[in-house]
């Protein structure tokens, strides 16, 4: 399905995105996943 | 072990039933891109519903606006969990913009010696301050920590420019006002007393990391 893919695809981008940045636009921070950390 | 709140919980069943081809460790990513994404949503949807409530929403979106962008480089204080952070946002940012619109007909052209002030000290704040990180997200990298410290500059900066430029075209001292405060608590939010405040872990985790 060509939708999921573009949802996934934009999901990963905004996770990518949180990580690379301080912080994100709100005052709430997830923890990272063990993959992203490694990414760095 | 660490419990999840009913925020993360629904998000992770979320990814699980939507993407259930996928690996477990894209989904924890596609999980995190979740609540980054819905996180903002609904921090900015509540506070344009109850500042559109009390008549004030572009004084509370321009203050919110202001403080978000700076934050994405310059990192600060976060609320324990979504319900705390949503509640924080909408009462510090409609109270900035019921602020704004009452005490910036007082202030009027004087709004000027406010951004002076805001300049100096943010300045200030940010050099001695940013960017911090928070415990779920620690800032590792020294170069990082310095190409972050440089863009918290560049936007607060850019910021300044675009409040002074409203001053001088005559725009409405509450807006400027508005605009100033959410940069005041952005740079609140980075010291090391608004860590006190929120109860989050300050200097143990800026010295374990930068060490």
């Amino acid at each position: 399905m060509k939708a999921k893919k573009v949802v996934a695809e934009l999901l990963k981008k905004a996770a990518k995105a949180n990580v690379a940045s301080a912080s994100g636009l709100s005052l709430y921070q997830p923890e990272v996943p063990q993959s992203l950390k490694e990414d760095k | 072990m660490v419990t999840k709140d009913r925020f993360e919980l629904m998000s992770e069943k979320l990814i699980d039933r939507i993407f259930t081809e996928s690996s477990d460790q894209e989904k924890a990513v596609l999980d995190y891109g979740l609540q980054v994404v819905l996180s903002s949503l609904l921090n900015y949807l509540f506070i344009i519903i109850i500042s559109s409530l009390l008549g004030v929403r572009t004084l509370a979106l321009t203050a919110a606006i202001t403080a978000s962008l700076i934050k994405v480089f310059s990192g600060g204080v976060h609320a324990s969990c979504l319900r705390n952070c949503v509640l924080t946002a909408v009462t510090i940012f409609t109270s900035i913009g019921l602020i704004s619109k009452y005490v910036g007909p007082i202030l009027g052209e004087n709004v000027i010696i406010f951004f002076w002030l805001v300049l100096l000290v943010g300045f200030l704040v940010l050099y001695l301050y940013a960017p911090v990180g928070v415990k779920e997200k620690p800032i590792t990298s020294q170069a990082k920590r310095s190409k972050l410290k440089r863009y918290s500059f560049i936007v607060f900066f850019t910021f300044q420019i675009v409040y002074y430029l409203l001053y001088l075209t005559g725009t409405s001292a509450s807006l400027i006002l508005a605009g100033l405060l959410g940069a005041c608590w952005q740079l609140f939010g980075i010291t090391p007393v608004a860590y006190r405040l929120f109860g989050r872990e300050y200097r143990k985790e800026v010295k374990e990391y930068e060490s």
